[in-house]
């Protein structure tokens, strides 16, 4: 109980840390007097470490096993200290290599809470614990979002960075919370898997269902990330002032539906099962999209977001759920998790990339049909080539109130 | 194509020629040139920065900071280049305004910006594609 809370406040303030000031950097840099052209490049240097240490922090994270709580320690006061060197020491190198941290601890954050999830309730009931993480990392960024606009409101931007560095305590005292593992991960594995170690990525890329899974997550970012960007820009430009106000409820409203329905959704998956629920939550994906390409009405489109709070909950539910199938909730999970983290990171930069193209080229309007397009291809490939994952009997057979023939014998007797 | 260790020796050679170090000669030469440097203060009415600070269209109504002053061949500036509209850095539209469309009131020691345009069309306005493309210019129509 003091654990599955201290779970909860641990992703609302690990998010809330980032989303405090993470839009704020460009503004508050170029109030600091910094040209375009450096925070342009300070931004990419973050983008590039942040995909190149995704896969190493899923294995470094699989590799230290129970100590995983001491890395996410370490990661925690890592991004603690980020903020502050902002506030402080604005100047290049130092914001250089306060973003280069950035990115590594929060490469280590995501696998390190993901495999301490999984440590805590087993892979029987982590459909509703990574639900849960979902329901408060939406609830914290939500809420890190409202101290950024609050300091940008009173005119002391340095207020943003100040109170991400404090979060760092209380999120640190949220680990400790937590304790030690429950369900401990399995460790044992066969022996020619015990020679893996640093090459277990290439090993686990042999699995067909891991690269399909892996596509699937890239095409998902690819249709998705760039219709909100693309369509704020045109907010602004229909609407002036006003759109300031669209903009906010687009942003809102998908954390409001992702932070009121992940628990469910996670319950349900594991329920129906792994393919059923992802099949749903990528079919609002082209729908959204062509919405956004038909709809010219800036307040209509407002509802129209519940689809991307309904497609992002499952995305986010299912990524950790499908990676436990996928590795047998054994050694590799974080590994597992971090490659596709990765495949989403392309997809997210290729989304940009594609819809900036073809805006420039075809204008915006056909920018939403390409986008949707890709979003068809996304459903297209769960639909036909991703099979069910889940393997272990559905958690209702265990608790016994399923078809009793479904397990072993003695498997719905509880301690 | 130098190979490897030499190429190593040619990079060790160059960096020792740019190095201070290499030719001390240099520096004692330039120490006459050195024009003398005076200073003088400046009120805050006087000059202020204006990177990122935030531009106030003709209603009053704050439409982002600006971002980059371009200028001609002669450092006079010819437009600024503002992040208009958007919430929390999303939606946000670069565009560039004339200078003369700028105007830098003195208020408490700090520099205003003004500009000579309603939100509105700031934000309805070609965006500033960067100086890789052609950059558009928003100028008031001439009477």
């Amino acid at each position: 109980m003091k654990a599955d809370r201290g779970m909860d406040w641990l992703n609302l303030l690990v998010s809330g840390m980032g989303s405090a000031y993470g839009a704020f950097i460009p503004v508050y840099l170029t109030s600091q007097a910094w040209t375009q052209t450096s925070i342009g490049l300070v931004l990419t240097v973050g983008t590039v470490v942040s995909m190149l240490s995704q896969v190493p922090a899923g294995v470094i994270v699989d590799a230290v096993g129970p100590r995983r709580r001491t890395v996410l320690f370490w990661a925690i006061c890592a991004m603690g200290i980020v903020p502050l060197v902002f506030v402080i020491l604005p100047r290049g190198l130092p914001v250089m290599l306060a973003m280069i941290l950035q990115a590594a601890a929060g490469s280590l954050l995501t696998p390190a809470i993901a495999a301490i999830s999984l440590a805590l309730v087993g892979r029987e009931a982590l459909g509703e614990r990574v639900g849960r993480n979902g329901r408060y990392g939406s609830i914290g960024a939500g809420l890190g979002a409202a101290v950024m606009g609050a300091s940008g409101y009173f005119g002391s931007q340095r207020l943003a960075f100040v109170v991400a560095a404090l979060l760092t305590l209380p999120a640190l005292l949220a680990v400790r919370a937590i304790g030690p593992d429950r369900v401990p991960i399995t460790q044992t594995a066969s022996p020619d898997e015990e020679q893996l170690g640093l090459l277990a990525p290439f090993r686990l890329l042999r699995d067909r269902r891991l690269l399909i899974y892996a596509s699937c997550v890239a095409l998902f970012q690819v249709a998705s990330i760039a219709v909100l960007q693309l369509a704020a820009v045109d907010v602004t430009a229909r609407l002036g002032a006003r759109g300031a106000l669209v903009i906010a409820a687009f942003l809102i409203v998908p954390q409001l539906v992702v932070a009121a329905l992940s628990p469910w959704i996670g319950k349900a998956a594991d329920r129906w099962g792994h393919r059923p629920a992802l099949l749903a939550g990528f079919v609002t994906v082209p729908i959204r999209g062509v919405l956004f390409a038909m709809v010219r009405n800036p307040y209509v489109l407002v509802p129209v977001q519940v689809l991307e709070g309904l497609g992002g909950a499952t995305f986010g539910v299912m990524m950790p759920l499908v990676a436990a199938d996928l590795t047998g909730g054994k050694r590799h999970y974080t590994t597992c998790l971090s490659l596709l983290g990765l495949a989403g990171g392309v997809g997210t930069a290729i989304s940009t990339a594609l819809a900036g193209w073809s805006a420039d080229r075809f204008g915006r309007h056909a920018a939403f049909w390409v986008l949707a397009a890709a979003g068809v291809a996304a459903v297209a490939l769960v639909a036909l080539a991703m099979p069910e994952t889940r393997e272990i009997p559905a958690r209702r057979t265990a608790d016994g109130d399923g078809p009793p023939a479904a397990g072993p014998p003695g498997s719905s007797v509880r301690p | 194509m130098v190979s490897g260790p030499g190429r190593l020796l040619a990079m060790c050679a160059v960096l020792l020629a740019a190095s201070p170090l290499g030719f001390p000669a240099d520096e004692a030469r330039a120490q006459p040139i050195a024009p003398a440097v005076t200073s003088r203060s400046l009120s805050g009415g006087e000059a202020g920065t204006i990177l990122g600070r935030g531009v106030v269209d003709s209603a009053g109504e704050d439409v982002g900071p600006l971002v980059d002053v371009l200028v001609d061949k002669a450092g006079t500036p010819v437009a600024g280049v503002i992040d208009v509209g958007g919430f929390l850095g999303v939606g946000s539209r670069r565009v560039a305004v004339a200078w003369r469309l700028l105007r830098f009131v003195p208020d408490n020691g700090e520099l205003q910006i003004h500009l000579d345009l309603t939100f509105e069309s700031a934000a309805a306005a070609p965006e500033f594609q960067g100086p890789d493309n052609t950059m558009i210019v928003i100028d008031r129509a001439s009477p």
